[in-house]
């Protein structure tokens, strides 16, 4: 059952809601790629779960929109990285995001009753 | 693919070495760790094409794909080897018999000449006509005159028979072939009274001058008679026919050709036109030509015209309706079998959703994703149509084995480089044909709005198209079966034909004795009854006769004929009885079980001195003796001198015979068989004897009475040759051997279209019953019980099935109108073969609907709503 809502869930994640969380992840601090990936499956209890095939291909996607910002950052005795920042446009766009999603969520709640977590 | 961002592989590198260490870290296993890594690992190789090599790279990724999903593929390529199989096969025969250039140059203006009546009867040349015709034709380069011959090659120890012509010098011309060795004849050569020579084929120089040069200048005994070979013809030259070995100038013999306009000694006109003269033109030209005749010559020559055919035309005319056929046919199997791959494509198209959005969202174009799609299909194609050479490959080795005699240059047919080209085209067409409509639909899926709709029965379009499809096959596979369905009728009215006599257990062999050899008719006569002595006491022999027809053959010898007391014509234009006239010894009848339906057969009193007698065959008495005994009324079908003066021979006739097909089976003229004793010998024999056939009733194996014969003839006459030992049963089946074939391929390629027809209905019913599974919960929650759920998995199935069959009848209906002229006693529209198609077809049908129906009411309606 686990697997099964993981599935559906990745499904509604990705209606629109994979850009949504990206954004909120790069709001506060520059994060490469890994850390986005590992920090979404594990905030979502495992529930969410980005593939690699995926989740470059659209951070590109958000990069080219001029709505994050990616940058190799060389660091002593590591490997570079590529960390990505919010942009302003970027940042109007979470915003715009985060509205719509809680709309939604609010609808379905009054129609569905479920009780917030 | 467009411009990676610079990078990013590094970072997906850099991700999965992060995650392979963190999972090492927390204690997974190398090979956990790996195969954990493996699904993003493959996703990845999928988009490393880079900028250059994407045909290779697509076809790479195609085949690993493929290799992923064995059962999935092997359906593919067996559908399509079927399909392009027995494509290719059905080509390489339309190619050698129809497209491939034949050896002769200006193929195009080389004509055949046949006399005609104007109702379009073809008769042979009266040779005094032939000449008319050179004399006065404005159209003709070369226009030569021939005529096939049998002959016995002695020299060696045992007397051998060959396929001749005559052929006068122009008939080389006319063909445009030259010599390999030596020259063809000159027009001096081809004139009475000329030195004999002969040119023979390369086939005979090989095997009986080991390929000499000196062949040339040598002599060979054809007949009994020396002849100097002058020219050897390369293999190609097939004309009159492909066995034909030697040929001798026309000229020699035509003092033997009766000048007699109204007599036809089986002479043929071969031509070839000058340039730039339609047929068209050189039929006017020519029918002209015969109306002066005609004029001229009213008594013979009324009601003749000249038929101008080009020869490709002559070759193929009997064969394309049938070529056509089958090529129409096996177009349809692999119609068929596209519409089964496309529905395969668009079904799996659907479940691979989420690695086309990937690929999209990696930024691949639609028209790159429908380019790597469309690889896939014809990478399919490509290998299913190796798979298909194969195949014809090895059904062009049967079917050429099976050596059908009615096809030409069957003998030359392979499956070659051509071939091959011709398979891989078929094959790349195929694949886009099938691979199209699902890769223009995959590749315009967008990632969101596919994510989003990803759930289940939203592809509304993608089941029409499938319905759509589905009703293309039934309709193709019902217009298949109905064709294959009238061919099976047609052949079953074919062989249930009353022959006239019974083929079982009798062989037939041919006897050519020379008139050089036995100029007197008495000791030529004498010879044929010896003959029959010695084949009579072989043990195992029960009966055994001679004839100078063979029936099913095509005929023989023509004449007209009379009754006694019948009017004179009153004019020219009157039509006369024509009859098949032939020389027969007593147990004739017997040994080939022809009934005797009154009076009776010939016995050994109807010698040269007894009372010139007949036996003829019931339509005779019909036509002639419609109301009263037939026994002991005269009829006559010799005649010395012609016209008005014609003095006619009177037979009585003693017997009456059951009718014997002559002619083949489907299209007899109307001619009246008459027999007459050997002994007998009618007058029209009397100079050009007949090759005697005879006729053994035995249990014994074909060649071990064609031996035990050959001995009996050797020991009476050791250069007469003893050839074509043939079973009455192997002449009815070479008569019956066209309708077979089109009987067994049609059938086969209608089981084909069944059975692809069907596994396409299954296949889209389970597919829905996969798609409706929620539904079909639902269904069942609300009350439906298995039999609700059965009927409307039943019900959709049978609706397109209904739909397919409707427009399939309508088809079949128009399409087998041309088909006409392939049928034997029975109608294109036959409404019982149309009733059991359908039938047949809907009982499958259902069958390949019930098996998904039956699944849909196992759906568990708590498992599937849980889902939701």
């Amino acid at each position: 059952m686990q697997y099964m809502k993981a599935q559906m869930l990745d499904r509604e994640l990705k209606k629109g809601s994979a850009e949504l969380l990206i954004l909120s992840l790069v709001e506060d601090q520059p994060r490469h790629g890994y850390d986005i990936g590992k920090l979404i499956e594990a905030r979502s209890g495992g529930v969410l779960k980005f593939r690699v095939a995926s989740l470059y291909p659209l951070l590109y996607r958000l990069e080219k929109r001029g709505w994050i910002q990616g940058r190799w950052i060389e660091k002593a005795g590591q490997r570079r990285r590529r960390y990505y920042r919010l942009t302003p446009a970027g940042a109007s766009v979470l915003a715009s995001q985060r509205s719509t999603w809680r709309e939604f969520v609010e609808a379905i709640n009054r129609i569905a009753g479920v009780e917030h977590a | 693919m467009p411009e990676w961002p610079r990078g990013i592989n590094e970072e997906m590198r850099q991700h999965l070495d992060d995650e392979y260490k963190a999972l090492r870290a927390g204690g997974t296993t190398h090979d956990d760790a790996m195969r954990r890594l493996s699904g993003d690992v493959d996703e990845l190789a999928s988009m490393r094409a880079r900028p250059g090599d994407s045909v290779a790279s697509d076809v790479r990724y195609a085949l690993r794909t493929l290799r992923k999903n064995p059962g999935f593929t092997s359906v593919v390529m067996l559908t399509l080897a079927l399909g392009i199989g027995a494509t290719t096969a059905i080509f390489t025969v339309v190619d050698y018999v129809m497209l491939r250039p034949y050896p002769y140059p200006d193929m195009n203006r080389i004509v055949m000449l046949m006399e005609t009546t104007r109702r379009g009867q073809v008769i042979s040349v009266a040779f005094p006509n032939f000449q008319d015709w050179r004399a006065q034709n404005q159209v003709f380069e070369h226009l030569g005159l021939y005529r096939g011959t049998v002959l016995s090659l002695t020299g060696s120890d045992q007397a051998e028979r060959l396929v001749g012509s005559l052929a006068s010098s122009e008939v080389f011309t006319a063909l445009g072939m030259q010599a390999i060795l030596g020259r063809t004849f000159t027009p001096q050569e081809d004139e009475p009274g000329a030195p004999r020579i002969a040119i023979v084929s390369e086939r005979l120089w090989r095997s009986h001058f080991a390929a000499a040069p000196g062949a040339v200048g040598q002599s060979i005994t054809l007949n009994g008679e020396p002849y100097t070979i002058v020219g050897v013809m390369p293999a190609a030259m097939r004309f009159p026919s492909r066995t034909t070995d030697v040929w001798l100038p026309l000229g020699l013999f035509v003092r033997s050709f009766p000048t007699d306009r109204g007599a036809h000694p089986g002479l043929f006109g071969i031509a070839k036109l000058k340039p730039g003269i339609a047929v068209d033109r050189a039929s006017k030209d020519m029918d002209a030509i015969a109306r002066r005749l005609e004029q001229q010559y009213p008594l013979s020559n009324t009601d003749h015209t000249v038929s101008v055919v080009p020869y490709y035309e002559q070759i193929v005319q009997n064969i394309r309706p049938a070529l056509l056929m089958l090529a129409g046919a096996v177009a349809f199997v692999l119609l068929i079998g596209c519409a089964n791959l496309a529905n395969l494509m668009l079904a799996r198209a659907d479940g691979r959703q989420r690695e086309i959005a990937i690929r999209e969202a990696l930024g691949a174009s639609r028209w790159r994703v429908f380019q790597q799609l469309l690889t896939e299909s014809v990478v399919m194609a490509i290998g299913g149509g190796a798979l298909g050479a194969l195949l014809a490959w090895w059904a062009v080795a049967a079917f050429v084995a099976s050596r059908p005699s009615t096809v030409p240059r069957i003998d030359q047919v392979v499956v070659d480089l051509r071939v091959l080209g011709f398979a891989m085209l078929i094959s790349i067409a195929t694949g886009v044909a099938f691979g199209f409509t699902p890769a223009v639909r995959a590749s315009s899926v967008d990632l969101l709005t596919s994510l989003k709709d990803a759930g289940r029965g939203s592809r509304g379009g993608g089941r029409r198209v499938r319905s759509t499809l589905v009703v293309g096959e039934v309709a193709l596979a019902l217009v298949l079966l109905v064709g294959a369905g009238l061919t099976i009728r047609s052949f079953a009215a074919l062989t249930s034909l009353d022959l006239g006599f019974s083929p079982s257990r009798v062989v037939t062999m041919r006897l050519t004795v020379p008139n050089a050899r036995y100029p007197e008719p008495a000791r030529w006569i004498e010879f044929h009854r010896q003959i029959l002595n010695r084949a009579a006491v072989i043990p195992g022999v029960d009966a055994v006769g001679l004839n100078s027809a063979v029936p099913l053959e095509g005929g023989g010898s023509e004449s007209e004929v009379r009754y006694e007391g019948q009017p004179m014509p009153k004019s020219v234009n009157e039509e006369a009885t024509m009859c098949l006239f032939q020389a027969t010894t007593p147990d004739y009848f017997r040994t080939m079980d022809i009934a005797v339906v009154r009076g009776r057969g010939f016995t050994d009193r109807d010698t040269a001195g007894a009372p010139p007698v007949a036996v003829v065959e019931e339509a005779l008495v019909r036509k002639f003796f419609p109301d009263s005994d037939p026994i002991g009324k005269r009829i006559a079908f010799e005649f010395t001198g012609h016209g008005p003066t014609a003095q006619p021979l009177w037979r009585e006739v003693v017997g009456v015979v059951r009718h014997v097909r002559h002619y083949g089976l489907v299209r007899e003229p109307a001619n009246m068989e008459v027999y007459a004793p050997l002994e007998q010998l009618p007058i029209w024999f009397r100079d050009r004897r007949p090759n005697m056939t005879l006729f053994v009733r035995t249990p014994l194996p074909p060649e071990q009475l064609a031996a035990s014969i050959r001995q009996a003839v050797s020991s009476v006459d050791p250069q007469i040759p003893v050839y074509g030992v043939l079973t009455m049963a192997e002449y009815v089946a070479q008569a019956t051997e066209q309708s077979r074939l089109n009987m067994t391929l049609l059938a086969g390629f209608g089981a084909l279209a069944l059975v692809l027809a069907s596994v396409g209905i299954y296949g889209v019913l389970s597919y829905l019953v996969g798609r409706r599974a929620q539904e079909i919960g639902i269904r069942f929650a609300l009350g439906a019980t298995r039999a609700d759920v059965l009927r409307l998995i039943v019900g959709h199935g049978m609706a397109l099935v209904l739909a397919g069959m409707t427009i399939g009848l309508a088809v079949a209906w128009a399409v087998t109108q041309s088909l006409r002229g392939l049928l034997f006693g029975v109608s294109p529209h036959d409404p019982a073969t149309y009733a059991g198609i359908v039938t047949l077809l809907a009982s499958v049908a259902f069958c390949a609907s019930y098996l998904p129906g039956r699944r849909a009411t196992l759906v568990d309606p708590i498992e599937t709503l849980r889902c939701e």
